[in-house]
């Protein structure tokens, strides 16, 4: 059996790290991104979906878009399809 | 090995004689008055019925013309000290049992000393005059002692080949072995040496147990006990006079703290501190006490020295007004080594660790994280990897 260490645990204690940071996307009629924040979409390079915990309350179901900007920076994007919001994010 | 036994008879009414010529007028009694109940310690030369360690009151009721002196123990112990750093000048094989008794290695002095009495003469010159010296050689401890017993005054008796027909006739009661055994010995009707040797060990052994074995041994002249030479050392004494007599602590203190203050002048210039002080305080009524003092790392400030001394003065009190305060040095030692870490990464890690901590307090919460792995495999990106607080 483990001892007890003394210690509080805290539910800060822990980081994640790469969390999704919410970002202001234009769609288009198909539900597909036009611009982000000011700038203009330039291609979807790919796009992919994530269904995953639909066991639990909170399910995740995102739609991810690799996209290409106006500027030729390259942006992960995705759209929380339980929540209807967009996120940037590093995948 | 060659040993040489050097006795000292009387030893503590020898000092007693050399310090007060006045006592060789008249028998003299030393007693013992550490504990409640006053032993005799030594005697004069010639009194009959006495042996240490009785009832003073027995032995002044057996001899009650004589003089009664309270012994002075650290005296005794600086005497023999003093004999023995002489004896070292001779070999630097010495041994100093009980006070009065050396035991000298001596091989190999015959190519200093390769007359017969050459040695002999030599060390009779290493020891103060006053003391009745007897001196016995053999090979091992106990035959060396008894050759030494057997000595007439200022000579030496050379146990040489077999000792056996030197032991025969010597009493039963030398052999240093318990009381008890000794009182065995005595029912079993074995009363010399002699007798003992002509049993076979083994019945020695049956009787006696591993003790018998012992016996057999030495009654056979045969001791392999090693020489345990002292370590030659150096000593710092001092000593001082009260103007008048006290016996309030704090002036003995100051006694103290002026005799240490010469004494760690010179150490501290030598990057030396005391190890072991040996604190003796007389009184007007000459009853000296000693005590000594132990540093588990060498004391190498003065004040450290002083703080010691002063918790032993309140623990010590005194018969009497003390007159003169002495304080010698027996052990010194370089200050205590800091081992440099094998692993400085360790250590150097252990700091950080504790600043970080110091920082955390101050800000309050975790402030530095480790990176880790959690989830590698998983498709959430937020789920991979992980930050966890440094100092859990």
């Amino acid at each position: 059996m483990v001892s007890h260490t003394g210690k509080t645990p805290h539910t800060d204690t822990l980081k994640y790290v790469n969390c999704p940071e919410p970002i202001a996307v234009v769609e288009n009629k198909e539900g597909w991104p036009e611009k982000v924040g000011r700038e203009k979409v330039e291609a979807v390079d790919d796009c992919w979906r994530i269904d995953d915990e639909w066991w639990r309350s909170h399910k995740i179901s995102r739609i991810y878009y690799a996209l290409i900007l106006a500027s030729v920076r390259r942006l992960v994007i995705y759209k929380d399809l339980e929540e209807y919001c967009w996120y940037r994010q590093q995948y | 090995m060659k040993i040489l036994c050097i006795l000292l008879p009387h030893f503590p009414i020898m000092c007693e004689t050399i310090r007060r010529p006045a006592i060789n007028q008249r028998p003299a009694l030393v007693f013992n008055s550490s504990t409640s109940r006053r032993t005799l310690l030594d005697f004069s030369p010639g009194l009959e019925g006495l042996a240490p360690g009785m009832p003073l009151e027995r032995a002044i009721a057996l001899h009650g013309n004589a003089e009664t002196i309270s012994a002075d123990l650290p005296h005794y112990r600086d005497m023999f000290e003093q004999i023995l750093d002489s004896l070292q000048q001779v070999s630097p094989l010495v041994e100093g049992g009980t006070e009065g008794t050396v035991y000298m290695g001596t091989s190999g002095l015959e190519l200093l000393y390769p007359k017969k009495d050459d040695l002999a003469c030599e060390v009779r010159r290493s020891i103060p005059a006053g003391f009745e010296i007897k001196m016995g050689q053999a090979e091992g401890k106990f035959p060396a002692y008894l050759a030494a017993t057997c000595s007439l005054a200022g000579e030496c008796t050379v146990l040489t080949g077999d000792p056996g027909s030197f032991l025969a006739k010597i009493p039963a009661c030398h052999l240093p072995v318990s009381a008890k055994s000794k009182g065995k010995l005595a029912s079993f009707g074995l009363t010399t040496l002699g007798q003992i040797a002509a049993l076979p060990a083994s019945a020695m052994e049956a009787q006696f147990g591993p003790e018998g074995k012992t016996i057999h041994r030495l009654a056979n002249g045969m001791d392999d006990s090693p020489l345990l030479p002292r370590t030659p050392r150096e000593v710092i004494t001092e000593n001082l006079e009260l103007e008048s007599p006290t016996s309030i602590a704090e002036i003995l203190l100051a006694g103290f703290e002026c005799l240490l203050s010469r004494t760690f002048a010179s150490l501290l210039s030598r990057n030396m501190g005391i190890s072991r002080l040996d604190i003796k305080a007389r009184t007007v009524n000459g009853e000296s006490r000693g005590k000594s003092i132990f540093f588990k790392s060498p004391a190498m400030e003065l004040k450290t020295a002083i703080k010691r001394i002063g918790h032993v003065l309140e623990n010590w009190p005194q018969p009497g007004p003390v007159e003169r305060l002495g304080i010698r040095i027996t052990g010194t030692s370089f200050p205590p080594s800091r081992q440099k870490s094998l692993l400085p990464e360790v250590k150097s890690t252990g700091h950080l660790l504790g600043e970080i901590s110091q920082l955390e307090l101050k800000l309050g919460g975790p402030q530095l994280f480790k990176f880790k792995e959690a989830e590698p495999w998983s498709r959430i990106p937020e789920r991979r990897h992980i930050l966890t607080p440094l100092n859990t």
